[in-house]
């Protein structure tokens, strides 16, 4: 957005420079960890890395606002068709749970402000996931994991359904494929325990 | 040149496409497939005219100007709110996918694409959408000359439809439908926005009520929907700095934004630990000490003493007294998103020629 307007980086630049910060050039292109390793040679690392598989477990996408939306500004991938999520489960030896909500919102951003409203977001991917039968979903965003993961107490409180959907981090599906210790991988830090997906897994 | 010259000279294509007629009196719902021979030129409308030309005169859908200006034909194709007037069929046929429309999301439906607008009007007639100029005449006595400049900070918004594209998919509205939504908020940012407008501060207060601005999920749907470029979370963004900057900071929203400014003034981080109680007051917090002890037991909440200072916390605290000492008042003071966007799509398409100044 700076790139594309001189005067706003001119004005930015100079604010920097008052408080002796170096001043912004742009010439860094900011990416993604999943844009990373869904696509080009970070794929195919991927591929190696993740040698000890899923066993065809059945991971739902959750993908998260703000890696998909306003596309213009990220360019990724259609923020109404993505792939890249699915590909890395497919890459990882899982298998992709397909879902209308999975790109939706989490709710996050007003659970504290707006609690109702945003438990009203938040059921729709962890039901439909439920329903689409998956074993755990996968978020690229450490914010709607922190939603899906410790928020399905509430839901459990508002609504009786008690999901117990383990939610994994984009980091953490990669790191059970590529054979990583689960104290590595910190699940102990879950409120959902994730113990039924290291089952499965026999890890 | 005439529609049917046009016709004889253009290629024609076969456009099979899925529609869900409902009818509200019955109840009764169905996907319809189609079929129709159409030239490589047609847009949605022209499949959907042709359909209830030709083969089921039964199918309703609103439309008027066919040319992306009277915002009538919104619905969703693929589950996208479109302008249907605006999306042209060919690529889609030539890639052979088969989409489906139907009815946009968020308002009660009628009869197959024609939805009861009468909710989204009653958002938008609710931020007053007219000019209050707090004046009988203008000072001099014969009228009230704006800059440019001072119009810019409004201009997307000034270019709304109306269509409903963007309060279709609305995430926050369809957990809550009582939510102003983005066309109203966008609509009521063009005002508090303009320099004539002498109510800011009164449009502010209602704007900060319980479904107002900060029940905004921020999952940018509407920006993405969005036919004309408006960018409603922009907007909304815009009236919740403007709010705080005002004082009106009485929203749990409200003082949630606030805490990451004096986090990052204080630490140059994000005090998190404490922004439930800085969010929702102390008494709040209490009741959800047992929610925030399970988040504790896991690890999840870090201790708020001794805070994490940055190493180069006084960068942060300088940037943000001199940011405070600006202020964001007038046309330059507002970020223009869109604008930059605008202008690297030109710079994009005309491989780095620069766009002519808008002043001529």
């Amino acid at each position: 957005m700076l790139k594309g307007d001189p005067e706003l980086l001119g004005r930015v630049n100079e604010n920097l420079q008052r408080v002796g910060i170096p001043a912004y050039t742009g010439s860094i292109e900011v990416r993604h960890l999943l844009w990373e390793i869904s696509d080009g040679p970070g794929y195919e690392l991927l591929k190696q890395a993740a040698h000890k598989g899923l066993k065809g477990l059945r991971v739902a996408p959750f993908y998260g606002c703000q890696i998909l939306r306003p596309s213009k500004l990220l360019g990724h991938e259609d923020p109404d068709r993505p792939w890249s999520l699915e590909r890395i489960i497919e890459a990882c030896g899982g298998e992709p749970v397909d879902y209308p909500a999975k790109i939706k919102c989490c709710g996050f951003p007003i659970i504290q402000a707006r609690e109702e409203t945003a438990l009203g977001e938040l059921i729709q991917p962890i039901e439909q996931a439920v329903e689409a039968g998956a074993d755990a979903m996968v978020t690229p965003c450490p914010l709607c994991h922190l939603s899906l993961d410790a928020w399905q107490s509430k839901l459990k409180k508002a609504t009786g359904k008690d999901f117990q959907m383990p939610i994994l981090h984009l980091s953490q599906l990669v790191g059970v494929a590529a054979g990583l210790e689960a104290s590595e991988l910190m699940f102990k830090r879950h409120v959902v325990s994730v113990d039924p997906v290291l089952e499965k897994l026999e890890v | 040149m005439t529609e049917a010259a046009l016709n004889v000279e253009a290629r024609t294509m076969r456009v099979p496409i899925k529609i869900w007629r409902y009818d509200s009196a019955t109840g009764e719902r169905a996907l319809k497939e189609y079929v129709v021979d159409a030239p490589e030129w047609v847009t949605l409308l022209d499949v959907l005219d042709i359909i209830k030309d030709q083969q089921d005169g039964s199918l309703s859908y609103r439309k008027s100007c066919r040319m992306m200006i009277c915002g009538s034909c919104g619905m969703r194709m693929d589950g996208a709110a479109v302008l249907a007037c605006k999306t042209r069929m060919y690529d889609i046929v030539q890639s052979g996918h088969v989409p489906v429309i139907s009815a946009m999301g968020n308002l009660p439906i009628v009869k197959d694409l024609v939805v009861d607008m009468q909710p989204f009007w009653d958002k938008f007639h609710a931020v007053k959408p007219w000019l209050q100029p707090g004046y009988e005449e203008p000072p001099d006595g014969k009228e009230y000359i704006v800059s440019q400049e001072r119009m810019n900070p409004i201009h997307k918004e000034s270019l709304c439809i109306n269509c409903g594209c963007c309060v279709s998919e609305c995430n926050a509205m369809e957990s809550d439908p009582e939510f102003l939504g983005p066309q109203a908020l966008a609509k009521a940012f063009r005002f508090v926005g303009d320099p004539r407008d002498q109510s800011d501060v009164d449009r502010l207060e209602d704007l900060n009520s319980e479904h107002g601005i900060w029940e905004c999920t921020r999952c940018y749907f509407c920006t993405e929907r969005c036919p004309k470029g408006v960018d409603p979370r922009d907007s909304i963004a815009k009236l919740g700095a403007e709010s705080v900057k005002e004082g009106i900071d009485r929203d749990l929203g409200a003082k949630h934004a606030k805490w990451f400014v004096t986090s990052a003034k204080t630490t140059g981080w994000l005090r998190e630990t404490e922004l439930v109680p800085k969010t929702q007051g102390i008494v709040s917090a209490i009741k959800e000490t047992r929610f925030a002890m399970t988040l504790a037991l896991k690890g999840k909440v870090p201790p708020p003493v001794p805070p994490h200072v940055a190493q180069d916390v006084e960068e942060s605290r300088k940037l943000y007294d001199l940011v405070h000492e600006q202020g964001r008042d007038g046309a330059a003071g507002i970020v223009q998103g869109e604008r930059g966007i605008a202008r690297m799509e030109y710079l994009h398409e005309t491989s780095g020629e620069e766009p002519p100044d808008a002043d001529g």
